[in-house]
C-alpha cells in the first residue's frame, strides 16, 4: 500500500469521524503535549508520543502543532512497512521539490538535505511502529545533517515505545518520551461535559456509567458513544441522554457489561 | 608550509575503530562538526539503505563537496571515480577520514576504504555504533594494523593548518582596497605621476601596493645567490672612508673615530652611511645580465599573484622595478603589463575563486585546468602540453611550455597535485608523457570552457585564441640587467636587513621625479 501525505490541518479534520459541535479538551494529555512539543521545537529534537489506540495521541499533536508551528509541519503517515526510498518520494512531494527527482539516492538526499535547510520544518511521523530500522536509521541521518534544520515526533500506539526504544540510535536521540493514558474518571467528568453538548447537562453518574462500561477513558470510544447517543436522543426526543439510551448504545457498540 | 607526503611513522596504524556502543548522538555530533578538508579532515556519513563500493565513492565525492550530479557531463564514470577520490584525497593532502555508521556498511566498502587507506596513506576512523564488531568486520580486519578504542576526542584535533585556507590568510599582502586606473607611464617618473594624478586616498592605496613590490623586491634579491655572489661585504671600516682622502689624513680620521667609538659602532655607522652598500665585484663591468630569468618570472607571478585586480598588479610591479633599481638592477616590464595576459591580470584565482572551483568541478583535471587558465591566462593549447613534469613537487611552480615558470598560489596547489594524481592513475599520454591538464581541457577547449559556465568564471578570449603569438604574458617578456653598484640595502645576510629595514616610503616624503 502506497504511503500517504497527512497534511490535512483543518480543525475539521481533527475529531474522529468529524464529529460536529466537538470540542477540543484540555486534557492532561494535550495540555503535557503542547508543551512538550514547544520544548521539542526549541531544541530541534526528536520526540516519541505513545500510547494506545484513540487516546488522543493525533489530535493533540494537530492541535499543539497548529498553534506552535502552523506553516512548517509536515505530516507523514505510513499504512504498510515502508522503506527508505518511500520516505524520499514522500519528502520530495511534501516539501514541493520542483523539477524531476534524480534516481540515486544521493543525490535525492542532497537535494531534500538543501531543501530542510533552508527553513525549519517539523516532521510529524504517524503510525510510526510500521517503520522499519532502516527507516530509523534515515531519519536520523537527515536530523544528525549539521546543515538540516528539523525537529522529529513519532507518534504511534500499540507497539510504538517498545519498537522506539530497542533503536539505540533513537535512545540516545529523542528528547521527549510522552505517554498518553485513558482519562482518569475525575477526566471524564470534568472534561466529557465539554466535550460535546449533548453532556453538558447530562447527569455525571450517567458519564461515569458510560465511561466505566464502554469508553474506559478512550476518547476515541467516546466519540463513538456521543455519535451513537446523538442518534439516540433524536430518536427519543429527549434533550439529555439516560441509561436507556446509553443502554441502546453499548448494544450497537458491541460492549457494556453482560 | 604543509608537509603534504607526510605519513604516519612506521609501525603506526592508518585504521582505527572507535567503538560507541550506545549509539550516542553526542559523538555522532561531534564526529560531523570534525568535517573540515582545510585542516585535513573529512567525515563520512553514508547515505543509509545503500550498499556497494560504488554507492561509497559517490559518498566519498559528496563528503569532498563535489557537485556529484556533474559526473556524467565530465565522464567520470566507472573505476574513474575511485580514481578521482584518490586524486582528491592525496592532491588535497587530506589526512583523515572518519567514516560513520560504520557498523552498517557491507564488506565491500569496508575494503575499498581500507585500500584507500594502504595506496595513499591515510588515516581512517571507523566509528562503530554497535557493542561489538561483527565476524564480517572482524575477518576483514585480519590482516590490517588496526587499533580499537572507545575515545574519539584523541582523533578530533586538525592535522594540520591547511595551506590555502591559513589563518590569517597571506599575512605578507598589503590589506585589500580600491586602487584605481594607473598611469600608463615606466617606472621612473611612476610614482610622481600616481601622485599628481589621484587624488590623496587613490595615492595612499596605490602608494601601499608600490611599496609592497619594492619591499617584496628588497627581500627576494638579499636572498638570491645570484645577488650574493656579485656583493661583497665591507669587513674593514677604514676601506669605507673616501678614496680622496690621503694617507694621513685617513689615519687622523680613524683615530678620531676610535676615540669616541667601538669597532662595532663604527662598522655599524659605515655601514648605515654606506647604506649597507657593497661594492659588486663585477663594479666596471656593467651592464650585465640577470641570469635566473626563470627565477624572476618566478618572482614576478608570486608578487602578483594575490593581487585583487590589474590596477593592483601595475602597482606592485612598477614598485618591484624600483627596488631592482636601487639594488642596482635594472628589470624591464612592457611598458602596458595589462596589455598582454600572465598572472595579475584579468580575473585573479582568489582563495574564494579556487574553492568555487573545487565546489563545483568533480573532475580533478577539469578544476585544475580552469585554475590554471586563471593564474596563467595562458592558450589552452600550451595548457593541454604541459607534462606532469612540469609541476613541481610540491606544485608550488608550474612550467608552461617547458620554459615559463608560474608561481602557483598555496589555494591552488592541491588542485594541481589532485590533477596529477588523477593524470598518473589514469595513465594519459601523448608521445609517451603523462600530460597534466589536457583530458581537463579537451582538443577544442570545450571542457575547458565547460568549466568555466559551471563556475560562472569569464575566461579571457585569448586563452581560446589558437592564432597569434603564445609568447604573450607580460612577465615572459621581462629582462633584467645588471647597471650599476646597489645604493640600498640589505647586504646578503638577511638578518642584517630585518636590523636595518628599508627606507620607509610615505605621503609626507616628497615624491621623486624619478623612483
Amino acid at each position: 500500500m502506497t504511503p500517504l501525505i497527512w497534511d490535512d490541518n483543518s480543525k475539521e479534520n481533527d475529531h474522529y469521524l468529524n464529529l460536529k459541535h466537538a470540542q477540543v479538551i484540555p486534557t492532561t494529555g494535550l495540555r503535557a503535549t503542547h508543551g512538550n512539543m514547544k520544548d521539542n521545537l526549541d531544541a530541534k529534537g526528536m520526540m516519541c508520543i505513545h500510547g494506545a489506540t484513540g487516546l488522543g495521541k493525533t489530535l493533540s499533536t494537530n492541535s499543539s502543532l497548529r498553534e506552535l508551528a502552523p506553516e512548517n509541519t509536515i505530516r507523514v503517515q505510513f499504512r504498510s512497512i515502508p522503506n527508505p526510498s518511500d520516505i524520499r518520494t514522500l519528502l520530495f512531494d511534501a516539501l514541493r521539490i520542483s523539477g524531476k527527482m534524480p534516481k540515486r539516492a544521493i543525490e535525492r538526499d542532497k537535494i531534500l538535505k538543501e531543501a530542510l535547510s533552508d527553513n525549519f520544518h517539523v516532521i510529524i511521523c504517524d503510525e510510526a511502529q510500521w517503520m522499519t530500522t532502516e527507516c530509523f536509521e534515515y531519519w536520523r541521518h537527515l536530523w544528525d545533517d549539521p546543515k538540516t534544520d528539523m525537529a522529529i515526533v513519532f507518534v504511534g500506539g500499540g507497539d510504538c515505545y517498545r519498537i522506539l526504544r530497542r533503536e539505540p540510535m533513537l535512545s540516545s536521540r529523542i528528547f521527549i518520551w510522552q505517554e498518553f493514558r485513558p482519562l482518569t474518571d475525575h477526566e471524564v467528568i470534568t472534561y466529557i461535559p465539554v466535550y460535546h453538548p449533548i453532556w453538558t447537562q447530562a447527569d455525571p453518574e450517567d458519564i461515569i456509567f458510560a465511561n466505566t462500561h464502554a469508553a474506559r477513558g478512550n476518547l476515541r470510544a467516546w466519540t463513538k458513544i456521543t455519535a451513537h447517543t446523538l442518534i439516540g436522543m433524536i430518536h427519543a426526543k429527549v434533550e439529555t441522554p439516560n441509561r436507556e439510551i446509553l443502554q441502546w448504545v453499548f448494544s450497537r457498540l458491541g460492549s457494556g457489561d453482560d | 608550509m604543509t608537509d603534504h607526503d607526510a605519513k604516519p611513522p612506521a609501525g603506526r596504524s592508518l585504521v582505527h575503530i572507535v567503538m560507541d556502543p550506545t549509539d550516542n548522538a553526542a559523538i555522532t555530533n561531534a564526529v560531523l562538526n570534525a568535517h573540515d578538508p582545510t585542516t585535513g579532515r573529512i567525515t563520512l556519513h553514508p547515505t543509509p539503505a545503500t550498499k556497494g563500493s560504488q554507492s561509497l565513492i559517490y559518498d566519498l565525492l559528496a563528503a569532498l563537496d563535489k557537485p556529484i550530479e556533474r559526473l556524467p557531463e565530465e565522464k567520470i564514470g566507472g573505476p574513474r571515480l575511485q580514481q578521482a577520490v584518490l586524486a582528491w584525497l592525496s592532491g588535497e593532502s587530506h589526512q583523515k577520514i572518519f567514516v560513520l555508521r560504520s557498523h552498517l556498511m557491507d564488506e565491500q566498502s569496508w575494503a575499498t576504504l581500507l585500500e584507500i587507506s594502504r595506496l595513499i596513506g591515510i588515516q581512517v576512523v571507523f566509528i562503530y555504533h554497535a557493542p561489538q564488531l561483527s565476524p564480517v568486520h572482524q575477518h576483514l580486519l585480519f590482516n590490517t594494523p588496526h587499533q580499537i578504542t572507545d575515545n574519539i576526542y584523541e582523533f578530533l584535533h586538525p592535522v594540520y593548518g591547511g595551506e590555502h585556507f591559513e589563518r590569517p590568510q597571506d599575512t605578507t599582502s598589503p590589506p585589500i582596497t580600491y586602487v584605481p586606473t594607473l598611469p600608463s607611464i615606466d617606472f621612473p617618473r611612476f610614482r610622481a605621476e600616481m601622485f599628481r594624478q589621484l587624488s590623496t586616498e587613490e595615492f595612499i592605496a596605490a602608494d601601499t601596493e608600490y611599496t609592497h613590490g619594492i619591499e617584496t623586491a628588497c627581500h627576494w634579491l638579499s636572498a638570491h645567490k645570484d645577488y650574493q655572489k656579485n656583493t661583497t661585504s665591507y669587513t674593514n671600516w677604514h676601506r669605507a672612508l673616501p678614496s680622496l682622502l690621503t694617507p694621513e689624513e685617513s689615519a687622523k680620521r680613524a683615530i678620531t673615530l676610535q676615540h669616541h667609538y667601538t669597532e662595532e659602532e663604527i662598522n655599524s655607522l659605515s655601514q648605515g652611511l654606506l647604506c649597507l652598500g657593497q661594492a659588486p665585484r663585477t663594479a666596471g663591468e656593467y651592464p650585465h645580465p640577470w641570469r635566473d630569468l626563470s627565477g624572476l618570472q618566478v618572482f614576478l607571478s608570486e608578487l602578483v599573484n594575490t593581487a585583487p585586480s590589474t590596477n593592483h598588479t601595475l602597482a606592485r610591479i612598477r614598485g618591484a622595478q624600483a627596488g631592482f633599481l636601487l639594488h642596482g638592477l635594472l628589470l624591464n616590464v612592457p611598458t602596458e603589463p595589462e596589455e598582454h595576459s600572465g598572472p595579475g591580470i584579468g580575473t585573479p584565482l582568489t582563495p574564494q575563486l579556487a574553492d568555487k572551483i573545487r565546489r563545483s568541478i568533480a573532475h580533478p583535471q577539469r578544476a585544475a585546468a580552469l585554475a590554471c587558465a586563471l593564474l596563467t591566462h595562458s592558450k589552452y593549447v600550451l595548457l593541454c602540453q604541459i607534462p606532469v613534469s612540469a609541476l613541481s613537487r610540491s606544485a608550488h611552480h608550474i612550467r608552461i611550455d617547458d620554459q615559463h615558470c608560474y608561481t602557483v598560489p598555496p589555494h591552488a596547489r592541491g588542485l594541481l597535485r589532485a590533477a596529477r594524481s588523477f593524470a598518473q592513475l589514469h595513465a594519459s599520454t601523448a608521445r609517451g608523457r603523462e600530460l597534466l591538464l589536457a583530458e581537463g581541457i579537451g582538443r577544442k577547449g570545450q571542457h575547458l570552457r565547460a568549466s568555466a559556465t559551471a563556475c560562472n568564471i569569464g575566461l579571457n578570449p585569448y586563452i581560446f585564441n589558437i592564432y597569434g603569438s603564445s609568447n604573450s604574458c607580460w612577465h615572459h617578456r621581462v629582462n633584467c640587467w645588471w647597471i650599476a653598484s646597489p645604493l640600498h640595502g640589505p647586504t646578503p645576510d638577511h638578518k642584517s636587513h630585518e636590523k636595518n629595514p628599508p627606507i620607509p616610503w610615505t605621503i609626507s616624503s616628497p615624491p621623486l621625479t624619478s623612483i
